[in-house]
C-alpha cells in the first residue's frame, strides 16, 4: 500500500497559481500537466486554437518539424496541448512526460520546463496562412465526430438534453463557431488566457519539492495575474422525458438515454452513486451488462457512466434497430428494481471489492493520478482519495437505492438504422 | 524448474523466466513500488490458426473461433467470471488477435487468488449449447457494431486486398455466417489442442514475490493431463509479393473520406532475434518517414492532405508482415499521388542519416517508458514469447541495428508490387 498524507502536496506561486506536487519513485519519467481554465462559453472555439497554433512551435523553434526534432533528441519527451471541458469549465491543458536525468544522463526537468514557458510566452509568429490550416483541421476534428457513430450519438444526446446550458458546447466549440473564428479572436483569447486563467501545474514522479516549484516558477505564469473566479455548474432537474430519433444508413442502432441525478462530485451521497453506477452499468458485473447483454443477448456493448460535475448518469447500448423498444424497457427495469431496493448485498460486495481495487491502483498511474486531482480541483475540492475509500467502503444497500432515486430520465437519443445497411 | 534472470542495470529492472514441469513458460516481473498486479495468461491461438490438430493441419475450423472461444472461457457453473475477479477486487478482460488470445487481470488486491482464478479462466470450459447459442447474438452485435466503424472496415478490407491465400486476411470476429456452425463439441476439441501449457504464456509483473506467482501456475497445472502440444505454425499457403487487389473502395455513413495504403512486407520466416531486429528497423523506418516529427509526415501536413488522424503502424509474425498508413483526407486522390512520389524517393534516397539516429535516441526513452506500466511490461514480456526473443536483446539490437538495415527495410516494405489502396467515401 502507498505510504497515507495528501494525495499532492500543494503551493501557492502567485494569484491563481497553484503547484501540486507528488513525489513518487514508481516510474521512469517525470509527468507534468499545465492547466489553464475559463467557463465554457462562447470562445471556446478561439481558446481550443490555442494548442494547435501552439503546437507549430517557439521562435527557437519555429516550425512543427523543429519542435518535435527538439523532442526526440530529449529521448522522446512529449509535450503537446488539448481543449477539453469538466463540468462547465474550460480547460486548456499540456501534458509533457520526459524520462529521468538518470536514465538520460542529462538534465531534462529543466530543459522541458524551458520549453514548455518558450509554448506558452514565446510561440512561433502566427501568419494568416497557419491559422487558416489549423482552423480547418479543428473544423475537420469537430465535423468527424459525425463518422464515429457512439461518439456522435453521445453528442447528439447531451446537444439536446442541455440544449439551454453551457454543457452542451463540445470542447472544441461548435462548428459554426470555427467557421467564424478570427485570427484575432484566437490573439485575445491567447492574452486573455495568459493573463486571467486560473493556473494548475501538476507534476508526479521522482523529483523534489525544491526542483518542482523551480520547474512552476519557470513557466512565468505567477507573475502579474488578475486569475478569474470560475463556477461549478448549478443545478439542473430532469424535464418531461423527450425521445430524439435520427436515421442513418448503419447496421447498429446506438440508444443513449440521458438521466439526471442531484447528486454530484462534492455531494455528501456522491460515493453511494458511484456504488449505484457501478452496480447499474458501470462493470462488468452491473446489471446492464447482465440482463441486457448476457441474459437477454441485446448487445455486445453497454455501459453507464457518471458526469460528476453535472450529476448526470449516460447510458449507451449498440442494438440490432428492432430491438430498440425492449432494450429500453429493460434499461429502465432495471434501474426501477434497484429504486425500489433490489441491491444485493453480494453484489455490492463485488462492486465495491472492483471499485476500491480500482482506486488504489490509481497511485500507479500519473495520468490518472492529476485527473483525479484535477476534477477536484475544478470543483473546489480537496483531492482525498482516502476519504473517498473510506467513504465508498462505508456505503449500504439502502443508500445505493436511495441514490438510484435521485436518478430521473430526462431524454432519450436513438440513432438508427434507415432500413438500407451500412453499405451502398 | 527451470529459471533464469534477466537483468537491465540502467533501468533498474529484473525479469525472471521460468519453465515450469507443465511446459508452461512464465515470465515475472516483482514491482514493489507498484500497487497494482497485473497478469496475462496467452495461447498461441489466433484468427490466423484455421484448422485444429498437433500439427495445425487438421479438421478446418470456422473463421472467428478463436474469438469466439474466447468470449465463452467467461462461462463458469455459477455465472460470469468476471463476477468472480470483481469479489475479489480485480478487473478482468480479454482479447484474440491474429496469433494470440489473452486473458487477463488488474487487481490491487487477493493478487493470489485472482492469479488462482486466471488459471481456471482459460483452462476450465463451461459452454452448454444454450449459452453457445446465446453468445452468437452478442457477437453478432459486436460485428454489427465494427460494420459501422469505417477503420475496421478499411483495415480489414486492406488485408483482404494484400492477402489472396494468407490466413491474415480473415477477420478476427468471423462472420454471422461462419459462426452458424459452431457447437459444443468444436470449442472443446479446439480448446484441448490449443489451450495446452507449452502453446502458453504467463506474464506477471507485481509487487509480491516472485516465488507467489510461480508457486500458483506450478500448483495450478499440477495433475492435470494434457494430450500432445501443438506444433509451431506451419508456413502459410505460398503468396508472391504482389498484392491481391490494387485497389477498394467503400462507401458508409462518413462526412469526409480516408485513404488506407496497406504495404505487403516479406514475412520474417523465422522468429528470434533476426525477427526482432528486423521489426525494431521497420518501427525506425515509420517514425523517421510517418512519426510526429516524420519527413514524409510532415510535408502532407503541411500541404493539408493529412491531419492528426492520420496513422502509421507495422504488424508482423513469421508467416505475414504488413504496414498500414493512413487516415482522413479531402483529397484522397491527391494524397494518393502523394504517397506514390514520396515513397518512390523513400526507397531511392534512404532515411536521412540525422532522423535515424535521432529516432533511435528516442526509442531508448519509449523502452524505459514502457516500465512505467505493468500493462505494457506484461505486454512487453508476452512479445518476447511469442517470438522467441529475451528482453535483453532489444536494447541490444536497437543499438545494433545499422542505417544500412534501415535503408534495406524501407525498400522492402514500400515495393510498389505490394501495396493496396483502400479508400473510404461518403455515400
Amino acid at each position: 500500500m502507498a505510504a497515507s498524507g495528501p494525495l499532492f502536496q500543494t503551493e501557492t506561486l502567485g494569484p491563481g497559481v497553484v503547484l501540486h506536487h507528488r513525489r513518487t519513485k514508481a516510474f521512469k519519467t517525470i509527468t507534468a500537466r499545465v492547466t489553464l481554465r475559463t467557463d465554457l462559453d462562447e470562445r471556446a472555439a478561439a481558446r481550443a486554437m490555442i494548442p494547435r497554433l501552439l503546437s507549430r512551435g517557439t521562435r527557437r523553434l519555429p516550425s512543427i518539424a523543429a519542435l518535435q526534432i527538439e523532442l526526440d533528441r530529449l529521448y522522446g519527451s512529449t509535450l503537446g496541448g488539448e481543449a477539453r471541458k469538466i463540468g462547465e469549465q474550460h480547460v486548456i491543458q499540456f501534458r509533457s512526460d520526459w524520462v529521468l536525468d538518470r536514465i538520460a544522463g542529462t538534465k531534462l526537468t529543466r530543459a522541458m520546463a524551458e520549453l514548455q514557458a518558450e509554448l506558452l510566452h514565446d510561440p512561433a509568429p502566427w501568419t494568416e496562412s497557419i491559422f487558416e490550416h489549423e482552423r480547418k483541421v479543428l473544423l475537420d476534428e469537430a465535423r468527424a465526430v459525425f463518422d464515429d457513430k457512439s461518439r456522435y450519438a453521445r453528442q447528439r444526446l447531451i446537444d439536446e438534453m442541455c440544449r439551454w446550458e453551457p454543457f452542451a458546447r463540445p470542447s472544441i466549440g461548435r462548428i459554426a463557431e470555427i467557421e467564424a473564428l478570427t485570427l484575432d479572436d484566437v490573439r485575445a483569447a491567447h492574452a486573455d488566457l495568459i493573463a486571467r486563467a486560473p493556473v494548475d501545474v501538476f507534476l508526479v514522479g521522482n523529483l523534489t519539492f525544491k526542483q518542482a516549484y523551480a520547474y512552476a516558477r519557470r513557466l512565468g505564469l505567477h507573475e502579474n495575474r488578475k486569475p478569474r473566479r470560475l463556477k461549478r455548474p448549478p443545478r439542473v432537474g430532469a424535464s418531461k422525458v423527450r425521445t430524439i430519433t435520427e436515421k442513418q444508413p448503419l447496421n447498429q442502432a446506438k440508444l443513449e438515454m440521458g438521466f439526471r441525478s442531484t447528486i454530484r462530485l462534492w455531494s455528501r451521497r456522491y460515493a453511494a452513486m458511484v456504488m449505484a453506477n457501478a452496480l447499474f452499468g458501470g462493470t462488468a458485473i452491473g446489471r446492464l451488462f447482465k440482463e441486457v447483454r448476457e441474459k437477454k443477448s441485446l448487445c455486445y456493448a453497454v455501459s453507464s457512466v457518471i458526469e460528476r460535475s453535472k450529476g448526470l448518469v449516460l447510458v449507451q447500448a449498440g442494438i440490432d434497430p428492432a430491438n430498440y423498444r425492449l432494450a429500453r424497457r429493460t434499461i429502465l427495469a432495471e434501474l426501477k428494481a434497484m429504486q425500489e431496493g433490489d441491491v444485493p448485498l453480494d453484489s455490492l460486495e463485488q462492486a465495491r471489492s472492483m471499485v476500491l481495487s480500482g482506486l488504489r491502483s490509481m497511485r500507479d498511474s500519473p495520468a490518472a493520478l492529476i485527473e483525479f486531482a484535477l476534477e477536484r480541483t475544478v470543483n473546489r475540492i480537496e483531492p482525498e482519495l482516502e476519504a473517498l475509500e473510506a467513504a465508498l467502503e462505508a456505503v449500504t444497500p439502502r443508500q445505493v437505492a436511495a441514490a438510484a432515486r435521485t436518478i430521473e430520465l430526462d431524454t432519450v437519443f436513438l440513432l438508427t438504422s434507415n432500413g438500407e445497411g451500412g453499405e451502398a | 524448474m527451470k529459471t533464469e534472470v534477466l537483468h537491465d542495470p540502467t533501468l533498474g529492472e529484473k525479469v525472471h523466466r521460468a519453465v515450469l514441469p507443465s511446459g508452461l513458460t512464465a515470465y515475472v516481473v516483482r514491482k514493489p513500488e507498484f500497487t497494482r498486479s497485473y497478469a496475462t495468461l496467452g495461447t498461441r491461438f489466433g484468427s490466423v490458426d484455421t484448422c485444429l490438430g498437433r500439427d495445425r493441419k487438421g479438421t478446418p475450423i470456422p473463421d472467428g473461433t478463436a474469438h469466439f472461444l474466447e468470449h465463452k472461457m467467461f462461462e463458469t457453473p455459477d455465472g460470469d467470471a468476471f463476477d468472480r475477479f470483481a469479489a475479489l477486487g480485480a478487473s478482468a478482460n480479454a482479447y484474440t488477435s491474429f496469433a494470440q488470445t489473452q486473458y487477463l487481470f488488474g487487481t490491487s488486491t487477493h493478487y493470489e487468488q485472482n492469479l488462482r482464478e486466471l488459471f481456471d479462466l482459460a483452462f476450465e470450459l463451461h459452454v452448454t449449447p444454450e449459452n453457445v447459442e446465446k453468445e452468437k447474438g452478442i457477437i453478432g452485435q459486436e460485428i454489427a457494431m465494427y460494420d459501422d466503424d469505417p477503420d475496421w472496415r478499411l483495415y480489414f478490407g486492406a488485408l483482404q486486398a494484400l492477402y489472396s491465400r494468407n490466413p491474415a486476411r480473415i477477420d478476427i470476429l468471423g462472420t454471422p455466417d461462419s459462426l452458424a456452425p459452431i457447437d459444443v463439441d468444436l470449442l472443446h476439441a479446439v480448446h484441448r489442442n490449443y489451450y495446452h501449457p507449452r502453446n502458453m504464456v504467463l506474464a506477471a509483473v507485481s509487487p509480491e514475490p516472485v516465488s507467489t506467482t510461480l508457486a500458483v501456475a506450478e500448483e495450478k497445472l499440477r495433475g492435470r493431463k494434457f494430450g500432445p502440444a501443438p506444433a509451431d505454425r506451419p508456413p502459410p499457403p505460398k503468396e508472391g509479393r504482389r498484392a491481391a487487389v490494387r485497389a477498394f473502395e467503400l462507401r458508409l455513413s462518413v462526412t469526409r473520406p480516408r485513404l488506407l495504403l496497406a504495404c505487403k512486407d516479406t514475412p520474417p520466416g523465422r522468429r528470434g532475434r533476426a525477427m526482432l531486429r528486423r521489426e525494431i528497423a521497420t518501427a525506425i523506418v515509420l517514425d523517421c518517414l510517418f512519426g510526429n516529427s516524420g519527413s514524409i509526415y510532415l510535408e502532407f501536413y503541411e500541404a493539408g492532405l493529412i491531419d492528426e488522424s492520420f496513422y502509421a503502424s507495422a504488424t508482423a509474425d513469421a508467416s505475414f508482415a504488413f504496414a498500414m498508413l493512413g487516415g482522413e483526407t479531402d483529397e484522397p486522390d491527391r494524397l494518393r499521388k502523394a504517397f506514390e512520389t514520396s515513397l518512390r524517393r523513400a526507397r531511392r534516397e534512404g532515411i536521412d542519416k540525422d532522423a535515424f539516429e535521432r529516432v533511435r535516441n528516442k526509442e531508448l526513452g519509449g523502452y524505459a517508458r514502457a516500465f512505467n506500466s505493468p500493462q505494457s511490461i506484461a505486454s512487453m514480456l508476452t512479445a518476447n514469447y511469442m517470438r522467441k526473443t529475451t528482453i535483453a536483446d532489444y536494447r541490444e539490437l536497437l543499438l545494433k541495428v545499422t542505417h544500412a538495415d534501415v535503408n534495406q527495410r524501407a525498400r522492402e516494405i514500400f515495393d510498389p508490387v505490394g501495396r493496396a489502396y483502400g479508400l473510404v467515401l461518403p455515400r
